[in-house]
Protein backbone atom coordinates (compact mmCIF):
# COMPACT_ATOMS: atom_id res chain seq x y z
CA UNK A 1 0.00 0.00 0.00
CA UNK A 2 1.27 3.42 -0.89
CA UNK A 3 0.80 6.92 0.49
CA UNK A 4 1.65 9.65 -1.97
CA UNK A 5 3.77 12.64 -0.96
CA UNK A 6 1.42 15.60 -0.52
CA UNK A 7 3.63 17.61 1.82
CA UNK A 8 4.59 21.18 1.09
CA UNK A 9 8.05 22.65 0.67
CA UNK A 10 9.58 25.90 -0.50
CA UNK A 11 11.16 25.64 -3.93
CA UNK A 12 14.53 27.37 -4.12
CA UNK A 13 16.29 29.05 -7.01
CA UNK A 14 19.61 27.41 -7.68
CA UNK A 15 22.62 28.86 -9.34
CA UNK A 16 25.39 26.34 -9.81
CA UNK A 17 28.91 27.34 -10.78
CA UNK A 18 30.16 24.19 -12.47
CA UNK A 19 33.67 25.63 -12.58
CA UNK A 20 33.88 26.11 -8.83
CA UNK A 21 36.21 23.85 -6.84
CA UNK A 22 33.34 22.76 -4.62
CA UNK A 23 31.17 21.69 -7.56
CA UNK A 24 34.06 19.95 -9.32
CA UNK A 25 34.66 17.95 -6.13
CA UNK A 26 30.95 17.20 -5.84
CA UNK A 27 30.88 15.89 -9.42
CA UNK A 28 34.07 13.86 -8.92
CA UNK A 29 32.64 12.23 -5.79
CA UNK A 30 29.38 11.43 -7.56
CA UNK A 31 31.19 9.90 -10.54
CA UNK A 32 33.58 7.90 -8.35
CA UNK A 33 30.69 6.46 -6.35
CA UNK A 34 28.92 5.37 -9.53
CA UNK A 35 32.07 3.87 -11.00
CA UNK A 36 32.59 1.90 -7.79
CA UNK A 37 29.08 0.53 -8.14
CA UNK A 38 29.72 -0.57 -11.72
CA UNK A 39 33.06 -2.11 -10.75
CA UNK A 40 31.23 -4.60 -8.55
CA UNK A 41 30.34 -6.42 -11.76
CA UNK A 42 34.02 -7.16 -12.41
CA UNK A 43 35.03 -10.47 -10.91
CA UNK A 44 38.56 -11.51 -10.11
CA UNK A 45 39.27 -14.67 -12.15
CA UNK A 46 40.73 -16.38 -9.05
CA UNK A 47 37.43 -15.88 -7.26
CA UNK A 48 35.72 -18.12 -9.78
CA UNK A 49 37.90 -21.06 -8.79
CA UNK A 50 37.36 -20.94 -5.05
CA UNK A 51 35.52 -24.06 -3.95
CA UNK A 52 32.64 -24.24 -1.49
CA UNK A 53 33.56 -27.32 0.50
CA UNK A 54 31.81 -27.02 3.86
CA UNK B 1 1.20 -57.15 6.99
CA UNK B 2 3.29 -54.26 8.37
CA UNK B 3 1.45 -51.21 9.68
CA UNK B 4 1.02 -48.63 6.90
CA UNK B 5 1.85 -45.85 9.30
CA UNK B 6 3.01 -45.20 12.82
CA UNK B 7 1.92 -42.36 15.10
CA UNK B 8 4.19 -40.80 17.70
CA UNK B 9 3.89 -37.87 20.05
CA UNK B 10 6.38 -35.16 19.03
CA UNK B 11 9.42 -34.95 21.28
CA UNK B 12 13.18 -35.23 20.87
CA UNK B 13 13.29 -39.00 21.45
CA UNK B 14 10.44 -39.76 19.06
CA UNK B 15 11.84 -37.45 16.39
CA UNK B 16 15.18 -39.27 16.53
CA UNK B 17 13.41 -42.63 16.39
CA UNK B 18 11.34 -41.44 13.43
CA UNK B 19 14.44 -40.38 11.51
CA UNK B 20 16.46 -43.58 12.08
CA UNK B 21 17.24 -46.01 9.31
CA UNK B 22 19.06 -49.35 9.10
CA UNK B 23 22.44 -47.59 8.86
CA UNK B 24 21.92 -44.76 11.34
CA UNK B 25 20.73 -45.19 14.93
CA UNK B 26 18.96 -42.50 17.00
CA UNK B 27 22.11 -41.72 19.03
CA UNK B 28 23.97 -40.88 15.85
CA UNK B 29 20.98 -38.90 14.59
CA UNK B 30 20.79 -36.75 17.71
CA UNK B 31 24.49 -35.86 17.28
CA UNK B 32 23.79 -34.26 13.90
CA UNK B 33 23.59 -30.46 13.66
CA UNK B 34 20.54 -30.89 11.43
CA UNK B 35 18.71 -32.82 14.14
CA UNK B 36 19.12 -30.07 16.73
CA UNK B 37 18.05 -27.47 14.18
CA UNK B 38 15.03 -29.40 12.92
CA UNK B 39 13.87 -30.26 16.45
CA UNK B 40 14.04 -26.55 17.36
CA UNK B 41 12.29 -25.49 14.15
CA UNK B 42 9.51 -28.08 14.49
CA UNK B 43 9.02 -27.06 18.12
CA UNK B 44 8.81 -23.38 17.10
CA UNK B 45 6.08 -24.08 14.53
CA UNK B 46 4.10 -25.91 17.22
CA UNK B 47 4.53 -29.56 16.20
CA UNK B 48 2.60 -32.00 18.41
CA UNK B 49 2.23 -35.23 16.44
CA UNK B 50 4.37 -37.30 14.06
CA UNK B 51 3.02 -39.69 11.43
CA UNK B 52 5.59 -42.04 9.89
CA UNK B 53 4.97 -43.35 6.38
CA UNK B 54 7.42 -46.30 6.27
CA UNK B 55 7.55 -46.96 2.52
CA UNK B 56 7.77 -43.87 0.40
CA UNK B 57 9.03 -43.62 -3.16
CA UNK B 58 10.94 -40.35 -3.40
CA UNK B 59 11.59 -39.29 -6.99
CA UNK B 60 14.55 -37.17 -5.88
CA UNK B 61 16.18 -40.10 -4.11
CA UNK B 62 15.20 -42.65 -6.75
CA UNK B 63 17.01 -40.73 -9.50
CA UNK B 64 20.12 -40.34 -7.35
CA UNK B 65 19.78 -44.03 -6.41
CA UNK B 66 19.81 -45.12 -10.07
CA UNK B 67 22.70 -42.75 -10.84
CA UNK B 68 24.92 -43.88 -7.99
CA UNK B 69 23.71 -45.98 -5.07
CA UNK B 70 22.39 -48.84 -7.25
CA UNK B 71 25.95 -49.38 -8.54
CA UNK B 72 27.34 -50.02 -5.04
CA UNK B 73 27.95 -53.63 -3.99
CA UNK B 74 26.08 -52.89 -0.77
CA UNK B 75 22.36 -53.28 -1.41
CA UNK B 76 20.94 -49.93 -0.43
CA UNK B 77 17.13 -49.84 -0.32
CA UNK B 78 15.44 -47.87 -3.05
CA UNK B 79 12.52 -46.64 -0.99
CA UNK B 80 12.60 -44.03 1.75
CA UNK B 81 10.57 -43.23 4.80
CA UNK B 82 8.49 -40.04 5.03
CA UNK B 83 7.86 -38.39 8.37
CA UNK B 84 4.90 -36.00 8.61
CA UNK B 85 4.24 -33.33 11.23
CA UNK B 86 1.05 -31.86 12.67
CA UNK B 87 0.57 -29.08 15.22
CA UNK B 88 -2.46 -30.86 16.72
CA UNK B 89 -2.91 -33.91 18.94
CA UNK B 90 -4.81 -37.00 17.80
CA UNK B 91 -4.63 -40.78 18.01
CA UNK B 92 -4.37 -43.51 15.37
CA UNK B 93 -8.09 -44.18 15.30
CA UNK B 94 -8.90 -40.52 14.73
CA UNK B 95 -6.27 -40.29 11.99
CA UNK B 96 -7.66 -43.36 10.18
CA UNK B 97 -11.14 -41.82 10.38
CA UNK B 98 -9.84 -38.55 8.90
CA UNK B 99 -8.25 -40.45 6.00
CA UNK B 100 -11.62 -41.89 4.99
CA UNK B 101 -13.46 -38.55 4.74
CA UNK B 102 -14.45 -37.15 1.36
CA UNK B 103 -14.26 -34.19 1.13
CA UNK B 104 -11.45 -33.97 3.65
CA UNK B 105 -12.00 -32.29 7.00
CA UNK B 106 -10.26 -28.93 6.42
CA UNK B 107 -10.25 -28.20 10.15
CA UNK B 108 -8.12 -31.32 10.78
CA UNK B 109 -5.73 -30.94 7.85
CA UNK B 110 -4.99 -27.26 8.41
CA UNK B 111 -2.75 -28.49 11.22
CA UNK B 112 -0.46 -30.29 8.75
CA UNK B 113 3.02 -28.71 8.88
CA UNK B 114 5.03 -30.65 6.30
CA UNK B 115 7.35 -33.63 6.02
CA UNK B 116 10.93 -34.91 6.03
CA UNK B 117 11.98 -37.74 3.69
CA UNK B 118 14.47 -40.06 5.42
CA UNK B 119 16.95 -41.53 2.92
CA UNK B 120 18.06 -45.16 3.45
CA UNK B 121 21.79 -44.35 3.42
CA UNK B 122 24.36 -43.97 6.22
CA UNK B 123 24.39 -40.74 8.26
CA UNK B 124 23.26 -38.29 5.51
CA UNK B 125 19.64 -39.19 6.05
CA UNK B 126 17.78 -35.89 5.59
CA UNK B 127 16.22 -36.02 2.13
CA UNK B 128 13.59 -33.75 0.62
CA UNK B 129 12.15 -31.72 3.45
CA UNK B 130 9.14 -29.46 3.05
CA UNK B 131 8.17 -27.59 6.21
CA UNK B 132 5.80 -24.71 6.69
CA UNK B 133 7.44 -21.33 7.25
CA UNK B 134 7.07 -19.09 10.27
CA UNK B 135 4.06 -16.72 9.93
CA UNK B 136 4.49 -13.79 7.52
CA UNK B 137 3.73 -11.19 10.18
CA UNK B 138 5.06 -10.78 13.68
CA UNK B 139 3.27 -9.00 16.49
CA UNK B 140 5.99 -6.31 16.71
CA UNK B 141 5.28 -4.93 13.22
CA UNK B 142 8.06 -6.85 11.47
CA UNK B 143 7.16 -8.61 8.24
CA UNK B 144 8.64 -11.75 6.68
CA UNK B 145 8.85 -11.96 2.90
CA UNK B 146 9.44 -15.56 1.82
CA UNK B 147 10.04 -14.78 -1.82
CA UNK B 148 11.55 -18.22 -2.43
CA UNK B 149 8.47 -20.06 -1.23
CA UNK B 150 6.13 -22.03 -3.48
CA UNK B 151 3.13 -24.30 -3.15
CA UNK B 152 3.68 -28.04 -2.68
CA UNK B 153 0.82 -30.47 -3.23
CA UNK B 154 1.36 -33.43 -0.94
CA UNK B 155 -0.48 -36.72 -1.29
CA UNK B 156 -0.76 -38.63 1.96
CA UNK B 157 -2.72 -41.90 2.04
CA UNK B 158 -5.33 -40.61 -0.42
CA UNK B 159 -5.63 -37.09 0.95
CA UNK B 160 -4.26 -34.03 -0.86
CA UNK B 161 -2.71 -31.34 1.30
CA UNK B 162 -0.81 -28.21 0.31
CA UNK B 163 2.05 -26.48 2.08
CA UNK B 164 3.83 -23.22 1.25
CA UNK B 165 7.55 -23.82 1.57
CA UNK B 166 10.82 -24.37 -0.25
CA UNK B 167 12.31 -27.86 -0.37
CA UNK B 168 15.47 -28.52 1.63
CA UNK B 169 17.85 -31.46 1.87
CA UNK B 170 21.26 -32.02 3.37
CA UNK B 171 24.22 -32.85 1.18
CA UNK B 172 24.99 -36.55 0.96
CA UNK B 173 28.74 -35.78 0.52
CA UNK B 174 28.80 -38.21 -2.42
CA UNK B 175 26.58 -36.76 -5.12
CA UNK B 176 26.35 -33.32 -3.59
CA UNK B 177 28.17 -30.89 -1.33
CA UNK B 178 26.72 -27.62 0.00
CA UNK B 179 26.66 -25.80 -3.35
CA UNK B 180 24.74 -28.60 -5.09
CA UNK B 181 22.15 -28.63 -2.28
CA UNK B 182 21.90 -24.82 -2.55
CA UNK B 183 21.31 -25.00 -6.33
CA UNK B 184 18.79 -27.84 -5.90
CA UNK B 185 16.71 -25.78 -3.42
CA UNK B 186 16.90 -22.74 -5.71
CA UNK B 187 15.67 -24.79 -8.69
CA UNK B 188 12.69 -26.04 -6.71
CA UNK B 189 11.27 -22.52 -6.93
CA UNK B 190 12.84 -21.38 -10.20
CA UNK B 191 11.39 -24.40 -12.04
CA UNK B 192 7.88 -23.07 -11.38
CA UNK B 193 8.77 -20.95 -14.46
CA UNK B 194 8.86 -22.96 -17.65
CA UNK B 195 12.35 -21.73 -18.62
CA UNK B 196 14.07 -23.40 -15.65
CA UNK B 197 14.43 -27.16 -15.16
CA UNK B 198 14.52 -28.93 -11.81
CA UNK B 199 17.45 -31.33 -11.62
CA UNK B 200 18.41 -33.91 -9.01
CA UNK B 201 21.57 -33.35 -6.92
CA UNK B 202 23.50 -35.91 -9.00
CA UNK B 203 22.45 -34.21 -12.25
CA UNK B 204 23.42 -30.76 -10.89
CA UNK B 205 26.89 -31.95 -9.86
CA UNK B 206 27.38 -33.89 -13.11
CA UNK B 207 26.46 -30.89 -15.24
CA UNK B 208 28.68 -28.51 -13.25
CA UNK B 209 31.86 -29.96 -14.77
CA UNK B 210 33.62 -33.10 -15.90
CA UNK B 211 36.41 -32.76 -13.31
CA UNK B 212 37.04 -30.64 -10.20
CA UNK B 213 39.19 -27.47 -10.18
CA UNK B 214 42.27 -29.47 -9.14
CA UNK B 215 41.64 -32.20 -11.67
CA UNK B 216 39.94 -34.44 -9.13
CA UNK B 217 36.90 -36.59 -9.83
CA UNK B 218 33.46 -35.03 -9.47
CA UNK B 219 32.06 -38.03 -7.56
CA UNK B 220 32.31 -38.41 -4.59
CA UNK B 221 31.86 -34.67 -4.65
CA UNK B 222 33.94 -32.42 -2.38
CA UNK B 223 32.35 -29.16 -3.48
CA UNK B 224 31.74 -26.87 -6.42
CA UNK B 225 33.62 -23.73 -7.43
CA UNK B 226 31.88 -20.45 -8.21
CA UNK B 227 32.41 -21.13 -11.92
CA UNK B 228 30.95 -24.64 -11.60
CA UNK B 229 27.94 -23.24 -9.72
CA UNK B 230 27.39 -20.84 -12.60
CA UNK B 231 27.70 -23.67 -15.17
CA UNK B 232 25.20 -25.85 -13.28
CA UNK B 233 22.75 -22.95 -13.10
CA UNK B 234 23.18 -22.37 -16.84
CA UNK B 235 22.47 -26.05 -17.55
CA UNK B 236 19.17 -25.62 -15.73
CA UNK B 237 18.00 -22.79 -17.99
CA UNK B 238 19.14 -19.73 -16.04
CA UNK B 239 22.11 -17.38 -16.08
CA UNK B 240 24.00 -16.01 -13.08
CA UNK B 241 24.70 -12.49 -11.88
CA UNK B 242 27.85 -13.07 -9.83
CA UNK B 243 29.33 -10.67 -7.32
CA UNK B 244 32.46 -11.84 -5.57
CA UNK B 245 35.38 -10.60 -3.53
CA UNK B 246 38.70 -12.43 -3.27
CA UNK B 247 40.46 -10.79 -0.36
CA UNK B 248 37.63 -8.83 1.19
CA UNK B 249 33.96 -9.21 1.98
CA UNK B 250 30.77 -7.92 0.42
CA UNK B 251 28.92 -5.54 2.71
CA UNK B 252 25.65 -6.30 4.47
CA UNK B 253 24.14 -3.16 2.96
CA UNK B 254 24.86 -4.47 -0.55
CA UNK B 255 23.47 -7.89 0.37
CA UNK B 256 20.25 -6.24 1.56
CA UNK B 257 19.96 -4.25 -1.66
CA UNK B 258 20.58 -7.31 -3.85
CA UNK B 259 18.11 -9.52 -1.98
CA UNK B 260 15.45 -6.80 -1.88
CA UNK B 261 15.98 -5.94 -5.56
CA UNK B 262 15.79 -9.46 -6.99
CA UNK B 263 13.23 -10.92 -4.52
CA UNK B 264 10.12 -9.89 -6.53
CA UNK B 265 11.16 -12.25 -9.36
CA UNK B 266 10.87 -15.02 -6.77
CA UNK B 267 14.03 -16.99 -7.51
CA UNK B 268 16.05 -17.85 -4.39
CA UNK B 269 19.53 -16.32 -4.25
CA UNK B 270 22.69 -18.32 -3.53
CA UNK B 271 25.34 -16.72 -1.33
CA UNK B 272 28.87 -17.75 -0.46
CA UNK B 273 29.86 -17.50 3.19
CA UNK B 274 33.05 -17.72 5.18
CA UNK B 275 32.21 -19.81 8.26
CA UNK B 276 34.16 -20.98 11.28
CA UNK B 277 34.08 -24.46 12.85
CA UNK B 278 34.94 -25.08 16.46
CA UNK B 279 38.63 -25.98 16.61
CA UNK B 280 39.57 -24.43 13.28
CA UNK B 281 41.51 -21.19 12.93
CA UNK B 282 40.86 -20.93 9.22
CA UNK B 283 37.35 -20.44 7.86
CA UNK B 284 35.64 -22.68 5.34
CA UNK B 285 33.63 -21.61 2.31
CA UNK B 286 29.98 -22.52 2.41
CA UNK B 287 27.05 -21.96 0.03
CA UNK B 288 23.47 -21.43 1.19
CA UNK B 289 20.20 -20.40 -0.46
CA UNK B 290 18.34 -17.25 0.58
CA UNK B 291 14.58 -17.89 0.50
CA UNK B 292 13.26 -14.94 2.49
CA UNK B 293 13.93 -11.97 4.69
CA UNK B 294 12.45 -10.08 7.62
CA UNK B 295 12.10 -6.33 7.46
CA UNK B 296 10.41 -3.39 9.09
CA UNK B 297 7.64 -2.06 6.90
CA UNK B 298 8.16 1.48 8.20
CA UNK B 299 11.37 3.17 7.12
CA UNK B 300 12.82 5.54 9.74
CA UNK B 301 12.27 9.16 8.70
CA UNK B 302 15.25 11.48 8.81
CA UNK B 303 16.12 15.03 7.80
CA UNK B 304 17.34 15.68 4.24
CA UNK B 305 20.94 14.57 3.72
CA UNK B 306 23.39 14.42 0.85
CA UNK B 307 24.16 10.70 1.07
CA UNK B 308 21.83 8.34 -0.74
CA UNK B 309 19.37 6.36 1.38
CA UNK B 310 18.13 2.87 0.43
CA UNK B 311 14.84 1.61 1.81
CA UNK B 312 16.22 -1.95 1.78
CA UNK B 313 18.15 -0.96 4.93
CA UNK B 314 15.10 -2.02 6.99
CA UNK B 315 15.95 -5.66 6.23
CA UNK B 316 17.39 -7.08 9.44
CA UNK B 317 17.39 -10.83 8.92
CA UNK B 318 17.58 -13.34 6.08
CA UNK B 319 16.18 -16.87 5.97
CA UNK B 320 18.47 -19.36 4.28
CA UNK B 321 18.44 -23.06 3.48
CA UNK B 322 21.73 -24.10 5.06
CA UNK B 323 22.26 -27.78 4.37
CA UNK B 324 24.43 -28.12 7.50
CA UNK B 325 21.54 -26.96 9.69
CA UNK B 326 18.12 -26.81 8.07
CA UNK B 327 15.49 -24.84 6.16
CA UNK B 328 14.90 -21.12 6.74
CA UNK B 329 17.91 -20.76 9.04
CA UNK B 330 18.26 -17.25 10.43
CA UNK B 331 21.05 -14.96 9.25
CA UNK B 332 21.03 -11.75 11.28
CA UNK B 333 22.80 -8.80 9.67
CA UNK B 334 25.10 -7.05 12.15
CA UNK B 335 27.06 -3.87 11.45
CA UNK B 336 28.92 -3.55 8.15
CA UNK B 337 30.04 -7.10 7.34
CA UNK B 338 29.17 -9.34 10.29
CA UNK B 339 26.54 -12.01 9.86
CA UNK B 340 25.28 -13.91 12.88
CA UNK B 341 24.38 -17.44 11.81
CA UNK B 342 23.96 -20.89 13.32
CA UNK B 343 27.69 -21.28 12.61
CA UNK B 344 28.34 -18.31 14.92
CA UNK B 345 26.16 -19.78 17.65
CA UNK B 346 27.74 -23.25 17.44
CA UNK B 347 31.35 -22.04 17.26
CA UNK B 348 33.17 -22.78 20.52
CA UNK B 349 36.44 -21.24 19.36
CA UNK B 350 39.90 -22.85 19.13
CA UNK B 351 41.67 -24.80 21.87
CA UNK B 352 45.33 -25.78 22.22
CA UNK B 353 46.50 -29.30 23.05
CA UNK B 354 46.10 -28.69 26.79
CA UNK B 355 42.48 -27.66 26.27
CA UNK B 356 43.16 -23.98 26.82
CA UNK B 357 41.00 -21.70 24.67
CA UNK B 358 43.26 -19.78 22.31
CA UNK B 359 40.59 -18.21 20.15
CA UNK B 360 37.14 -17.18 21.38
CA UNK B 361 33.99 -18.76 20.02
CA UNK B 362 31.04 -17.03 18.39
CA UNK B 363 33.08 -15.95 15.39
CA UNK B 364 30.96 -14.07 12.89
CA UNK B 365 30.14 -15.36 9.41
CA UNK B 366 31.11 -13.13 6.45
CA UNK B 367 29.70 -12.73 2.95
CA UNK B 368 32.11 -13.53 0.12
CA UNK B 369 29.87 -14.09 -2.91
CA UNK B 370 26.39 -13.49 -4.26
CA UNK B 371 24.98 -15.57 -7.13
CA UNK B 372 21.64 -14.35 -8.46
CA UNK B 373 20.08 -16.80 -10.93
CA UNK B 374 17.98 -14.93 -13.49
CA UNK B 375 16.23 -15.49 -16.80
CA UNK B 376 18.69 -14.66 -19.59
CA UNK B 377 16.53 -11.83 -20.96
CA UNK B 378 17.13 -9.84 -17.78
CA UNK B 379 20.25 -8.09 -19.00
CA UNK B 380 20.32 -4.95 -16.88
CA UNK B 381 21.67 -5.63 -13.40
CA UNK B 382 20.98 -3.89 -10.10
CA UNK B 383 24.38 -2.23 -10.36
CA UNK B 384 23.51 -0.70 -13.74
CA UNK B 385 20.31 0.78 -12.28
CA UNK B 386 21.87 1.75 -8.95
CA UNK B 387 24.54 3.73 -10.73
CA UNK B 388 21.92 5.80 -12.60
CA UNK B 389 19.81 6.21 -9.45
CA UNK B 390 22.86 7.46 -7.53
CA UNK B 391 23.42 10.04 -10.27
CA UNK B 392 19.77 11.12 -10.17
CA UNK B 393 19.96 11.33 -6.36
CA UNK B 394 22.91 13.74 -6.67
CA UNK B 395 20.93 15.82 -9.18
CA UNK B 396 17.99 15.87 -6.75
CA UNK B 397 20.30 17.10 -3.97
CA UNK B 398 21.15 20.08 -6.16
CA UNK B 399 17.47 20.69 -7.05
CA UNK B 400 16.28 20.19 -3.46
CA UNK B 401 19.26 21.28 -1.35
CA UNK B 402 17.77 20.36 2.02
CA UNK B 403 14.44 22.12 1.43
CA UNK B 404 12.24 19.01 1.49
CA UNK B 405 10.54 18.06 4.77
CA UNK B 406 12.35 14.70 4.93
CA UNK B 407 15.20 12.76 3.39
CA UNK B 408 14.76 11.22 -0.06
CA UNK B 409 15.00 7.42 0.00
CA UNK B 410 15.02 4.86 -2.82
CA UNK B 411 13.35 1.52 -3.30
CA UNK B 412 14.93 -0.23 -6.30
CA UNK B 413 13.68 -3.62 -7.45
CA UNK B 414 13.25 -5.91 -10.45
CA UNK B 415 9.70 -6.97 -11.16
CA UNK B 416 7.30 -8.39 -13.70
CA UNK B 417 5.66 -5.56 -15.63
CA UNK B 418 2.18 -7.02 -15.12
CA UNK B 419 2.72 -6.77 -11.35
CA UNK B 420 3.88 -3.17 -11.75
CA UNK B 421 0.84 -2.34 -13.89
CA UNK B 422 -1.47 -3.82 -11.23
CA UNK B 423 0.31 -1.72 -8.60
CA UNK B 424 -0.20 1.42 -10.68
CA UNK B 425 -3.94 1.05 -10.02
CA UNK B 426 -3.13 2.08 -6.44
CA UNK B 427 -1.21 5.14 -7.57
CA UNK B 428 -2.94 6.54 -10.66
CA UNK B 429 -6.52 6.96 -11.83
CA UNK B 430 -8.52 8.07 -14.86
CA UNK B 431 -6.92 8.44 -18.28
CA UNK B 432 -3.37 8.47 -16.84
CA UNK B 433 -3.94 4.99 -15.46
CA UNK B 434 -5.53 3.69 -18.68
CA UNK B 435 -2.57 5.06 -20.67
CA UNK B 436 -0.18 3.03 -18.51
CA UNK B 437 -2.27 -0.12 -18.57
CA UNK B 438 -2.59 -0.22 -22.36
CA UNK B 439 1.04 0.74 -23.05
CA UNK B 440 3.19 -2.25 -24.10
CA UNK B 441 5.82 -2.95 -21.42
CA UNK B 442 8.79 -5.32 -21.48
CA UNK B 443 8.10 -8.42 -19.36
CA UNK B 444 10.79 -7.48 -16.82
CA UNK B 445 11.30 -3.95 -15.55
CA UNK B 446 13.44 -2.29 -12.93
CA UNK B 447 11.41 0.00 -10.68
CA UNK B 448 13.06 2.87 -8.79
CA UNK B 449 10.64 4.48 -6.35
CA UNK B 450 11.68 7.76 -4.80
CA UNK B 451 10.21 8.50 -1.37
CA UNK B 452 10.10 11.60 0.79
CA UNK B 453 9.79 10.24 4.30
CA UNK B 454 7.43 7.28 3.91
CA UNK B 455 5.47 8.81 1.01
CA UNK B 456 6.21 8.00 -2.62
CA UNK B 457 6.90 11.05 -4.76
CA UNK B 458 7.83 9.51 -8.10
CA UNK B 459 8.62 6.25 -9.86
CA UNK B 460 11.08 5.61 -12.67
CA UNK B 461 10.75 2.44 -14.74
CA UNK B 462 13.76 0.98 -16.55
CA UNK B 463 13.65 -1.67 -19.27
CA UNK B 464 15.42 -4.69 -17.71
CA UNK B 465 15.81 -6.37 -21.10
CA UNK B 466 17.64 -3.43 -22.74
CA UNK B 467 21.38 -2.92 -23.19
CA UNK B 468 23.41 -1.58 -20.26
CA UNK B 469 25.21 0.81 -22.63
CA UNK B 470 22.02 2.50 -23.78
CA UNK B 471 19.45 4.89 -22.34
CA UNK B 472 17.38 2.16 -20.71
CA UNK B 473 14.90 4.48 -18.96
CA UNK B 474 11.40 3.42 -20.02
CA UNK B 475 8.80 5.56 -18.24
CA UNK B 476 8.32 7.71 -15.16
CA UNK B 477 5.38 8.72 -13.00
CA UNK B 478 5.28 11.76 -10.75
CA UNK B 479 2.72 11.73 -7.98
CA UNK B 480 3.33 15.26 -6.73
CA UNK B 481 2.83 18.15 -9.16
CA UNK B 482 5.19 20.56 -7.39
CA UNK B 483 8.01 18.03 -7.35
CA UNK B 484 7.46 17.23 -11.03
CA UNK B 485 7.42 20.89 -12.07
CA UNK B 486 10.42 21.76 -9.94
CA UNK B 487 12.51 18.93 -11.39
CA UNK B 488 11.48 19.83 -14.94
CA UNK B 489 12.28 23.54 -14.52
CA UNK B 490 15.72 22.91 -13.04
CA UNK B 491 16.68 20.21 -15.57
CA UNK B 492 15.61 22.51 -18.43
CA UNK B 493 17.57 25.46 -17.05
CA UNK B 494 20.70 23.54 -16.07
CA UNK B 495 21.52 20.81 -18.63
CA UNK B 496 25.02 20.51 -17.13
CA UNK B 497 23.43 18.52 -14.30
CA UNK B 498 23.96 15.50 -16.56
CA UNK B 499 27.61 15.73 -15.44
CA UNK B 500 26.46 14.06 -12.22
CA UNK B 501 25.68 10.83 -14.07
CA UNK B 502 28.48 8.58 -15.29
CA UNK B 503 27.05 6.81 -18.30
CA UNK B 504 27.78 7.06 -22.03
CA UNK B 505 24.16 8.16 -22.51
CA UNK B 506 24.00 10.60 -19.58
CA UNK B 507 22.62 13.44 -21.72
CA UNK B 508 19.89 11.13 -23.00
CA UNK B 509 19.04 10.10 -19.42
CA UNK B 510 18.63 13.78 -18.56
CA UNK B 511 16.48 14.33 -21.67
CA UNK B 512 14.39 11.32 -20.64
CA UNK B 513 13.77 12.86 -17.21
CA UNK B 514 12.96 16.23 -18.76
CA UNK B 515 10.49 14.61 -21.12
CA UNK B 516 8.87 12.59 -18.35
CA UNK B 517 8.46 15.65 -16.13
CA UNK B 518 7.03 17.87 -18.90
CA UNK B 519 3.36 19.02 -18.73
Amino acid sequence: MYTVFNGSYQSVDIDIDFESKEMKEFIAEAINAQEEILERKNIDIDSLNKVFTV
Amino acid sequence: MAAAFELRVFDSYNLAESLRNVYTNPVEITSKKQFAYLFGYLTDIGTKTIIIEPDYVSKDYLLDYTNYYAMCFEVYPKTCKRVHFFDSEFNEEEFKKQLSFLPKDEEFWKHYKGFIVVKPIPHKIIGTTVLETYPDKESNGLVRNYFGRRNYNIHLFGTDISVQSLAFQEQDAVLSACATSAIWSMLHKASCNNYAILKTPSEITKEADIIGVQGERMFPNKGLSLLQISKAIYQSGLVSEIRSRRNSFLSNSYLKRMVHAYAPIGIPIIIGLEVFHTGSRTPGLHAVTIAGYRYNRVHPISNPKEEITWRSETIERLFAHDDQFGPFAKITLRDLIDLETDWTKKDQGVFDKSGMKIEPGGRMTKLTDIVVPVYHKIRISLDDVESIVCGIDKILWKIFPGNLPHDISWDVRLDYSDVVKREMKLLLSGQKLIDVLIKPFPKYVWVADSYIGNDISFRIIFDATDLAKSMFGFDAFFFNENIRRDIHDKLSKIPQLSKLITHPFKAQFLDFLKEQTAD
